[in-house]
């Protein structure tokens, strides 16, 4: 995903002959693979680890997973930048909002207030985000808010660069009604061939599982990751 | 009970020596003008029932409603004055629909009520406006919270009932009302008893002809905030009417 060609307010003339490599002048964006399924009383999410500013891997051991609430997360995938300022301005909104409600907040409402912001100032922002959390009212819920503000609730939801070379292994091996442990094995599976052919995708596997328990997170290290057959 | 404020009550913004604000104390007593409104929160729902006195033979049957719409799972029921009760459903209505505008989902009643409450209250505290003239009770359905019901009046405090009365035979009511059992109760059985406690509240010697508005929101409308059926409120009606009779009839036996 590069940024200089989503962002007409950060692109610079990239073949310009400067005497500071290029990445002085890009965007940092979390290039990325995220993904979050759906379980019968939770979800878990997955992620890589890698921010770059261009070519430069500027942080190798990311953490894209960032907690809204509670027992609602949310997968940061585009400009780095933006989706840290919306997820600070979401978490304080829902923070909020739980306390005048006296009760834990909906997973659909951080969704829609995620919505919220993507869609009004589309103009200005790269960002695209999965919404995962537990409630007590409809139990485990993936919800997709890609660039430009769309909301959906989705069962298995994946997104970032990396996204496009899981599509294929997403839909042929998520089954509705899996349990946690085959959830986990699917999204470390999957983050893990996508960090195998995107460039901007790769670092350790960052994992979390949420449910009425709480958050039990892990990572997969680099020499732990799971083996492809091809090479 | 009631003493005069002489000098101090002539503004919101002053209080009495012994620590009372009168304009709020004369807002409420303001409800008590009004002709009666109950609700009862039962096991599947919540059902209103509004006394409505006919004050001219010229008025088109079904004007004048005293229970309003603020969303689709929300009733309110008034009492006191009818302009500043019309006013407040506006607001109740704007905060519902906002809510779901921002939060994606229907707003929990309690924070309805805290949200109205609050904007009742505020006019508690200036001398530039004066107090609502107006007690309401909302009521709610739906399928995660199940019934709720709550009241606020004037001096702008909201509470959470299983059954409440508002209105010049408030007190009656509510003697009626906790002769009940509605936590054990379905929506039907008491739809009943409320068109029974309107017509045993209603003074037949100084208020006339009355109309009995009834509404009900519960699993039997499916979460829909409703008027009663037509059928359903002769059925009521007649019942009601049944059981005053019997009361008259044993009133004569114990002769």
């Amino acid at each position: 995903m590069a940024a200089a060609t989503m962002n007409p307010f950060f692109s610079q003339n990239i073949n310009q002959n400067s005497l500071v490599p290029d990445w002085t002048s890009q965007e940092v964006s979390t290039g990325t693979t995220i993904m979050a399924v759906e379980y019968d009383g939770g979800v878990v999410i997955g992620a890589d680890s890698r921010t770059t500013t261009g070519a430069y891997i500027a942080n190798r051991v990311t953490d894209k997973l960032t907690p809204i609430h509670d027992r609602i997360f949310c997968c940061r995938s585009g400009s780095a930048a933006d989706t840290q300022a919306i997820a600070d301005v979401v978490t304080y909104q829902l923070g909020f909002h739980s306390i005048e409600l006296d009760a834990p907040p909906l997973v659909e409402t951080a969704a829609n207030l995620f919505r919220a912001s993507c869609y009004r100032y589309r103009e200005e922002l790269s960002a695209g985000i999965l919404v995962a959390g537990w409630d007590q009212r409809r139990g485990g819920q993936v919800y997709c808010v890609p660039i430009g503000g769309m909301l959906v609730r989705q069962p298995v939801s994946v997104g970032g660069s990396g996204s496009s070379y899981i599509y294929g292994y997403m839909d042929s091996n998520y089954k509705p009604n899996m349990t946690k442990d085959q959830c986990l094995e699917l999204v470390g599976a999957a983050v893990a061939l996508a960090m195998e052919r995107d460039g901007s995708s790769g670092g350790v596997i960052r994992l979390a599982s949420i449910s009425e328990a709480g958050v039990e997170r892990r990572v997969i290290l680099g020499n732990q990751l799971p083996k492809c057959s091809t090479h | 009970m009631s003493s005069i404020g002489t000098g101090y009550d002539l503004s919101a913004s002053t209080f009495s020596p012994d620590g009372r604000v009168f304009q709020v104390e004369y807002a409420m007593k303001a409800v008590e003008n009004s002709s009666t409104a109950i609700a009862i929160r039962c096991k599947d729902g919540v059902v209103f029932g509004v006394e409505k006195l006919i004050l001219s033979k010229l008025y088109e049957q079904g004007s004048n409603k005293r229970i309003f719409n603020i969303d689709r799972h929300v009733g309110m029921a008034v009492a006191g004055l009818l302009a500043d009760a019309r006013s407040l459903s506006e607001v109740a209505r704007e905060e519902a629909s906002s809510f779901r505008s921002s939060y994606g989902h229907d707003i929990p009643l309690k924070h309805l009520s805290e949200r109205v409450a609050m904007y009742v209250h505020a006019y508690t505290l200036y001398s530039a406006v004066r107090p609502f003239g107006c007690s309401f009770i909302l009521g709610s359905y739906d399928k995660d919270d199940g019934p709720q019901l709550y009241m606020v009046d004037p001096s702008g405090i909201s509470h959470g009932y299983w059954g409440c009365a508002i209105g010049k035979a408030k007190q009656a009511a509510k003697t009626e009302i906790e002769k009940l059992q509605m936590k054990d109760m379905t929506c039907r059985e008491v739809v009943k008893e409320v068109a029974k406690i309107i017509y045993i509240v209603h003074d037949e010697v100084k208020d006339k002809a009355f109309e009995l508005e009834l509404s009900w929101v519960g699993e039997v409308t499916d979460g829909r905030h409703t008027l009663v059926p037509k059928d359903v409120r002769e059925e009521a009606e007649k019942y009601a009417k049944d059981s005053l009779e019997e009361e008259d009839d044993s009133d004569e036996d114990n002769m």
